[in-house]
């Protein structure tokens, strides 16, 4: 614990690690004092203590249920770009071309063609 | 009598762990798979070199999807910075979101975690849902262990702000309360 905690007042990063069983027995009774002498420091505790409760039940009870947070932030993106897209848009391109470079030369056949006739 | 974890049944919760880790810090299911796999491959092959002990790969493991994370929630953020109309900028608002308040206090809690910064977000969800030691989540992620501490007293006051406020709305009894309008 900190300077400020042995003064009896534990820091919020004191207060985690008391919750958290991250701290030594000397910490711990300093913690355990300040607890005792301030009623919003046992509040926040008590409203910490709950709030990771919440935390495991939701992504622990059905952890292949669980979801990504809510749709207010939409997902991250892919861990890499994938080149898969882009190469079958590259093939649709190359195919378009090949049409449209027959269909031109027949066209051309065509008048070509009309010509010599007429 | 201690109980013994054999090693596939090791790898099994470890598995388990970082996929409800890669899921909850906000990776859509497409990508849970690639980032889980990241993670095993990299502390299995320390492990294989003899590198680092079973249970050193869990950290390890943890870090490669913690830190794939954080990568791309800052990349998400640069290209939504770059995506803010000018005017916006200029002014320094941000777009208007409707924001619905969420039902139920598991909602609650989940829109809660995606306000909260990527650091802090990843650092609660390791040590309190995957239950790492500051130790281990300071080196998942490349940190002090005393700023481990501090992040994650900044990540439980920030969650408790979103979840208080709405539950001192809600009645005990978990009703609405209503009220006779005259």
């Amino acid at each position: 614990m900190s300077d400020s905690g042995k003064r009896g007042q534990a820091p919020d990063a004191d207060l985690c690690a008391y919750l958290d069983d991250e701290c030594g027995p000397g910490q711990r009774r300093r913690a355990d004092s300040a607890l005792t002498q301030d009623p919003t420091l046992a509040r926040k505790l008590a409203v910490w203590r709950r709030n990771d409760s919440t935390l495991r039940a939701a992504f622990s009870a059905h952890p292949s249920q669980a979801r990504a947070p809510n749709s207010t932030n939409p997902p991250i993106g892919p861990l890499e770009i994938s080149g898969a897209g882009t190469q079958k848009r590259r093939m649709d391109l190359a195919i378009a071309a090949a049409f449209l470079a027959g269909a031109l030369s027949a066209g051309g056949a065509f008048v070509v063609v009309n010509l010599i006739v007429n | 009598m201690v109980a013994r974890i054999s090693s596939d049944a090791f790898d099994d919760q470890l598995e388990l762990g970082l996929r409800r880790f890669a899921q909850a810090v906000g990776f859509d299911p497409g990508q849970v798979d690639r980032a889980v796999e990241s993670g095993l491959h990299r502390a299995r092959s320390l492990q294989g070199a003899g590198a680092i002990t079973r249970e050193e790969g869990r950290p390890v493991a943890y870090g490669v999807i913690a830190r794939a994370f954080l990568v791309h929630a800052a990349a998400r953020h640069a290209m939504a910075r770059r995506q803010t109309p000018a005017s916006c900028k200029s002014a320094r608002l941000t777009p208007v979101t409707v924001d619905q308040p969420p039902c139920s206090e598991v909602e609650r809690l989940r829109v809660g975690l995606t306000s909260l910064p990527p650091l802090e977000r990843a650092v609660l969800l390791l040590v309190v849902l995957e239950g790492l030691s500051y130790s281990q989540a300071s080196s998942a992620l490349g940190i002090g262990r005393v700023e481990c501490a501090q992040l994650l007293a900044a990540a439980r006051s920030g969650l408790a702000l979103r979840l208080e406020p709405a539950r001192a709305r809600t009645p005990a009894s978990g009703r609405p309360q209503l009220r006779l309008v005259t």
